[in-house]
C-alpha cells in the first residue's frame, strides 16, 4: 500500500521483520517455510483460520464424496443369487452376502458421519463465516481470537478421532447411532467409541465457534451499524450460532451417555438393562433437528448476499428475511419429534406434525423475498449468481417435499424410504452445499486476491446442477414405490423398475463428481495463474468490498470503517433512472479510500 | 371437506377422460408406477393426499421458477429493466405468508385423520402378533398357529408368508427380540417401528384378495437388514378360516425331520445357518452333527445333542471359531421348546453323514389332534 495513511497502533509493531508488512496481504509469507508454517499453525487471524477450515472441510467433503460414489456404484446393480452364486455385489466378500452387506453398511455410515459432523455442520460458519463475519461488520477479528484457534484445533482433533475409527475398520452404526444397535454392534471393539468420541469432540468446536460469533456480532459492529444495518449473511450466521450454543450441549451429553452405555453398561438407553431406546431418539433429534438449521441457515445467508450483490438490488423485505432467520432458529427447537412419527406416542406425533408446518412459513417467505428481489434488478449471470438461482431451484424442491413428510399419513408410508434420502439431500446438498460452493466463488476474489475462470466456473455449475438433480430426483420415486433406505440390495422381484431408477441416480452421481472436479481444477488454476482481483469486482456495498483490499490486509482495514448506509442501498447510491451504462457504483477502491 | 378433496384428487375412473383426469392419472403413474397400487381404502386416501400435495408443490414450484427465469432474462444486466423498486410491500408479504399457511392447515388435518385411522383398531379386528429379530419376522395367529409357507424373494431365502383376510381390519401387535426394526407394508402405505422393550401396533384393511405384497424392514438393523422381509398374502374370509384351521402347529402327518425343517424356518434359523455347506452369519449345518467343532479361543467341542442344545439356549457359551468374539445369535431359551428342540436335532442329523439315525416314527405327541406343543405357545 503506497497510499499515505496515519498509522494505527498495530502498524508499528511489525516493521523490520524480514520484509513483513502489516499493511500487506494477510497471505504474505513472513519468512521461510518453517516460519510460515509456524505462523499459520499459531495464527489467531480469523482469515487464516477460515482458510484452514476451508481446506480441511473440502478435503473431508472429498472423502465423504468418495463414499457416496461407492454407495451409488453398489446400488447400480441389484445383488442376486443365481444357483448359489452371488451376482452384482460390489463389496462381495467371499460367498456370504451378509459380509458384503456389512461393508456396504460401513460405507453408508461413514458417508453420513463424515458429511454431517465433519462437512456440513462446520462448512459455512467455520470457513466463510470465520473469514467474512468480522469483515462484514467492520471488525478487526472475532471477539475471542484465541478461542477461535482452539475451535480449529478441536475440529482437527475430532477429525483425527474419526479417521482413527475409520482406519480401524469403520463403524456400521449409521450416522444416527440409534441404540440398541449402536451399543450391540461389534461389542467390545473400541472403534465405535472412537467414532462417537469424534462427534462429541467436534461438538465443542461448534459450541466455541458459535459463542465467539454471538459475542462478535453483539460487541464488535462498526460505529453506526445498527442491527438492521447488518448484512443478511451476518443475521444468518448469528441465528446459526445461537442454535449451536443452545443445542450442541444436548448431543454432547447424549453421546457421552452412549459411550458409558457401551463401556460400562449403565442402562439408560439399552432395553436389555431397562433403558429406553426411544429416549435416545428424542435426545438425538433434540440436537439433530436444530442442527439441520445450523446447516441450512448459513446457506440461506450466503444466498441473500449473492442475490443482492449480483442483481444490484436492495433485498426485498430485508426485515422479513432477517426475522425469518430468527423464527426458523426458534421453531427449530420444537419440531424434533417429526423424526419419530413411527416410534413415539400418537399424541406427540400429532402435535409435532402441526408444529412442523409452522417452519414452512418463514422458509417460504425467504424464497419469495429472494425471487422478488430479482424484480427490476440488474442481474449478472456470474457463477455465484448461477449457484444462487440453482439454489432457489433445488432448495425449493427440498423444502416443498418436506410437506409430504410433515403430513402424518403420508409420512407413515415415506418414513425411512428413499423419499427421505432424496428430501434431505435436496436440502443439505441442494441447499447448503450448493450455497457453499456459490459462496466460495462469490468471495474467492476477496479471499485469495485472484479471479477464477468464469467459463470454468459455469461449466462446473451446470455439471453439478444437472448431476445433482439426476442423482436425487429419481430417489423420490424409489421412495414412493417403497424402497427402504440403508438397504445393501433391493427386491427386484416385486419392484422390477428399481434397477433402472437406481442406474439413473448412479449416472447422475458421476456427472456431479465430474462437476466438483472441474471446480477444484478452476480453483487451483486461479491460485496459480488467476488474474489479480480488484478490491470490489462485483460492485458490492458491504465493508469487505468497499473498505478492504483483495486479499485483505492482516488487520482487515486500514481505518476502522463507519457504517453510513444500509448493506444493499443500491437505490440510494445509484440515483433513480440512471441508465444502466451510467452506473456509478461506489469506488471499488483499495481500503482507506472512503474518508469520513 | 376431506372427502370432497379426495374425490377431486383421486383420479376418478368413471366419467369422461378430461384434461384434469388425464393429468391426475399421469401424476399417479409418475409417482407410484403401474406396480404399486395400494390395496386398502386408507392406502388410497394416503395416495390422494400425496397427489394433492404433489399438485400444491408442482404449481407453486412452477410459479416460482417461471418468475425467476422471467426476471433473470427481463432484468439482465445491461438491459433496460433496471429501475428503483419498492424495498418491501406489507400487503404482499402478508398475503404470501397467510395463503401458504391456509394450505398447510388443510394438509395437516388430512394427514392427521389418515394417521389416526391407520393406527386405531376396531373391536372386530383380527389380531396377529409379530416378533422381529435379526433378521426375520416370526408370526403368530390368534389361535396359536404360525405360517407354514415360506417364500423366496430374490436372494431372500425364507420370507414367511403372512396370510390375512380381506374386508376385515387386521391389527398387528409387534415387538422385537433384539434391536429396533420397522414393519413396512408399502401396499398398505404404512409402517411402524418395532421395539425390544414394548409393543407397537398398526392396522390395515385389505380390499382385494389373491394379492401378495412384500413387507420390508425399514429401520436399519445390521448386516441382513435388506434381507429381512415377509410376504402379506390376501385371501377371502372363507379361505382365511380354512387356513387358520390348518396351521395350528406342524402338520400331524409330518415326521420329526419334517417338523424339524419346519421349525428351522419358523424360528428363523435358516436366516443365518445354511444346510448347503456355505458359511453365512452362522456356521453351516451340513456335516456339523457328530463332528469336532473348532471353538473361538482354542479347543474343540463335539457337536452332539448337548452341544446343539447349549448353542441354542446359551449361544455365548461356546462360540464356533470365526464367529466371535461375541456370537451374533441371541438365546432361544423360552422360545424353542424341548419337543421342538428334539425335532430340530433330528433334522440336523439328517444333514450330517455322521447323523446315522432314522427319523423317529411319524407321530404328533398327543394323538391326531393338533399338538398341544404348538410352537407358538412357547413364544410367551
Amino acid at each position: 500500500m503506497a497510499t499515505p495513511h496515519t498509522h494505527d497502533q498495530h502498524a508499528s509493531h511489525g516493521h523490520g521483520h524480514g520484509g513483513y508488512d502489516p499493511h500487506g496481504s494477510y497471505l504474505a509469507a513472513k519468512g521461510g517455510m518453517l516460519t510460515t508454517i509456524r505462523d499459520w499453525a499459531t495464527t489467531i487471524d480469523h482469515k487464516k483460520i477460515g482458510v484452514m477450515y476451508l481446506v480441511a472441510i473440502l478435503f473431508m467433503f472429498f472423502l465423504g464424496g468418495m463414499f457416496a460414489l461407492a454407495i451409488r456404484a453398489e446400488m447400480a446393480v441389484p445383488t442376486t443369487l443365481q444357483n448359489g452364486v452371488i451376482h452384482g455385489q460390489l463389496f462381495q466378500s467371499g460367498d456370504d452376502i451378509a459380509k458384503g452387506n456389512n461393508i456396504y453398511n460401513r460405507v453408508f455410515s461413514l458417508h453420513g458421519i463424515i458429511m454431517v459432523f465433519l462437512v456440513i455442520v462446520p462448512s459455512v460458519p467455520a470457513s466463510l463465516g470465520n473469514f467474512f463475519l468480522p469483515l462484514l461488520i467492520g471488525a478487526k477479528d472475532v471477539a475471542f481470537p484465541r478461542l477461535n484457534l482452539a475451535s480449529w484445533y478441536i475440529y482437527l482433533t475430532g477429525s483425527v478421532f474419526a479417521v482413527i475409527a475409520l482406519v480401524m475398520g469403520g463403524v456400521d452404526t449409521g450416522w444416527t447411532f440409534y441404540v440398541p444397535y449402536s451399543t450391540m454392534t461389534e461389542e467390545g471393539h473400541l472403534k465405535v467409541v472412537w467414532m462417537i468420541l469424534a462427534a462429541f469432540i467436534l461438538g465443542f468446536s461448534s459450541i466455541f465457534t458459535g459463542l465467539n460469533f454471538v459475542v462478535t456480532v453483539h460487541k464488535l459492529r462498526a460505529p453506526g451499524m445498527g442491527w438492521f444495518d447488518m448484512p443478511l449473511f451476518v443475521w444468518g450466521i448469528y441465528a446459526t450460532s445461537i442454535i449451536q450454543v443452545l443445542a450442541t450441549p444436548v448431543i454432547g451429553i447424549t453421546l457421552l451417555l452412549l459411550i458409558f452405555e457401551r463401556l460400562f453398561n449403565i442402562g439408560v438407553f439399552d432395553p436389555r438393562m431397562g433403558g429406553d431406546p426411544v429416549l435416545f431418539q428424542h435426545f438425538f433429534w433434540f440436537y439433530s433437528h436444530p442442527v439441520v438449521y445450523v446447516m441450512i441457515l448459513p446457506g440461506m445467508a450466503i444466498i441473500s448476499e449473492i442475490i443482492a450483490v449480483h442483481s444490484r438490488k436492495q433485498i426485498f423485505g430485508y426485515r422479513a428475511v432477517a426475522f425469518s432467520s430468527l423464527a426458523i432458529a426458534g421453531i427449530a427447537f420444537i419440531v424434533w419429534g417429526h423424526h419419530l412419527f413411527t416410534s413415539q406416542g400418537e399424541v406427540a406425533s400429532v402435535i409435532f406434525s402441526a408444529l412442523t408446518f409452522l417452519v414452512a412459513i418463514p422458509t417460504a417467505v425467504k424464497v419469495f423475498n429472494w425471487i422478488t428481489t430479482l424484480f427490476r434488478g440488474s442481474i449478472a449471470l456470474t457463477t455465484p449468481m448461477l449457484y444462487a438461482l440453482g439454489f432457489l431451484f433445488t432448495f425449493s424442491i427440498g423444502g416443498l417435499t418436506g410437506l409430504f413428510l410433515g403430513a402424518l399419513s403420508t409420512d407413515l408410508h415415506l418414513h425411512d424410504t428413499y423419499f427421505i434420502v432424496a428430501h434431505f439431500h435436496y436440502v443439505m446438498m441442494g441447499g447448503t452445499i450448493i450455497a457453499f460452493i456459490g459462496g466460495i466463488h462469490h468471495w474467492w476474489p476477496k479471499m485469495f486476491g485472484k479471479m477464477y475462470n468464469e467459463l470454468g466456473g459455469k461449466i462446473g455449475f451446470w455439471l453439478v446442477f444437472v448431476g445433482f438433480n439426476l442423482t436425487f430426483f429419481p430417489q423420490f420415486i424409489l421412495g414412493t414405490q417403497g424402497m427402504p433406505r440403508r438397504y445393501a440390495s433391493y427386491d427386484i422381484v416385486n419392484n422390477p423398475g428399481f434397477t433402472f431408477i437406481h442406474q439413473l441416480s448412479t449416472a447422475g452421481s458421476g456427472i456431479l463428481a465430474l462437476g466438483m472436479f472441474v471446480h477444484l481444477f478452476v480453483f487451483l488454476h486461479s491460485l496459480v495463474m488467476g488474474r489479480k482481483a480488484a478490491a470490489n469486482p462485483w460492485g458490492g456495498l458491504t465493508f469487505e468490498w468497499t473498505h478492504a483490499s483483495s486479499p485483505p490486509i492482516e488487520h482487515n482495514f486500514e481505518h476502522e470503517p463507519v457504517c453510513t448506509h444500509g448493506p444493499y442501498d443500491y437505490d440510494d447510491i445509484v440515483p433513480a433512472n440512471t441508465k444502466p451504462g451510467e452506473f456509478v457504483l461506489p469506488t471499488p477502491s483499495p481500503a482507506g479510500a472512503r474518508h469520513h | 371437506m376431506i372427502d370432497a378433496l379426495g374425490q377431486l384428487t383421486a383420479g376418478s375412473t368413471h366419467g369422461s377422460l378430461g384434461l384434469p383426469a388425464l393429468a391426475q392419472s399421469a401424476m399417479q403413474n409418475f409417482w407410484f408406477g403401474p406396480d404399486h397400487a395400494p390395496n386398502s381404502a386408507l392406502g388410497r386416501d394416503t395416495d390422494a393426499l400425496f397427489i394433492f400435495i404433489a399438485w400444491v408443490c408442482l404449481i407453486s414450484f412452477a410459479l416460482l421458477m417461471v418468475l425467476m427465469v422471467f426476471f433473470v432474462f427481463k432484468f439482465k444486466r445491461g438491459g433496460k429493466g433496471y429501475r428503483v423498486s419498492a424495498a418491501h410491500n406489507t400487503p404482499l408479504e402478508l398475503a404470501w405468508s397467510i395463503i401458504p399457511l391456509l394450505v398447510m392447515v388443510v394438509i395437516f388435518f388430512w394427514g392427521f385423520q389418515g394417521y389416526v385411522k391407520k393406527l386405531a383398531s376396531t373391536s372386530g379386528a383380527e389380531e396377529i402378533k409379530i416378533i422381529g429379530q435379526q433378521w426375520f419376522w416370526s408370526v403368530q395367529y390368534a389361535n396359536g398357529g404360525t405360517p407354514r409357507d415360506f417364500k423366496r424373494i430374490g436372494m431372500i431365502d425364507e420370507a414367511p408368508v403372512i396370510v390375512v383376510p380381506v374386508g376385515r381390519q387386521v391389527k398387528l401387535l409387534l415387538t422385537s427380540k433384539d434391536v429396533i426394526h420397522s414393519f413396512y407394508i408399502p401396499a398398505m402405505r404404512t409402517k411402524i417401528d418395532v421395539f425390544p422393550n414394548r409393543y407397537t401396533g398398526m392396522t390395515f384393511t385389505a380390499e382385494e384378495a389373491g394379492k401378495e405384497h412384500p413387507v420390508y424392514c425399514a429401520e436399519y438393523c445390521g448386516d441382513q437388514h435388506s434381507e429381512m422381509a415377509a410376504i402379506i398374502k390376501t385371501v377371502t374370509a372363507e379361505e382365511y378360516t380354512e387356513y387358520l384351521a390348518k396351521i395350528v402347529g406342524p402338520d400331524p402327518a409330518w415326521n420329526s425331520v419334517q417338523r424339524g425343517e419346519f421349525y428351522s424356518k419358523r424360528f428363523g434359523c435358516t436366516a443365518c445357518h445354511t444346510v448347503t455347506g456355505k458359511a453365512s452369519t452362522g456356521p453351516t449345518w451340513l456335516n456339523m452333527y457328530g463332528y469336532e467343532q473348532p471353538l473361538e479361543g482354542g479347543g474343540t467341542a463335539l457337536a452332539d445333542e448337548n452341544y446343539i442344545r447349549e448353542s441354542i439356549y446359551d449361544p455365548q457359551k461356546m462360540i464356533h471359531q470365526g464367529y466371535g468374539p461375541r456370537s451374533q445369535m441371541s438365546s432361544f431359551q423360552g422360545i424353542i421348546g424341548l419337543e421342538q428342540l428334539n425335532d430340530l436335532i433330528d433334522y440336523m442329523k439328517t444333514k450330517s453323514d455322521k447323523g446315522g439315525v432314522a427319523p423317529s416314527p411319524n407321530a404328533a405327541p398327543k394323538g391326531a389332534a393338533p399338538p398341544a406343543d404348538a410352537p407358538a405357545d412357547a413364544d410367551r
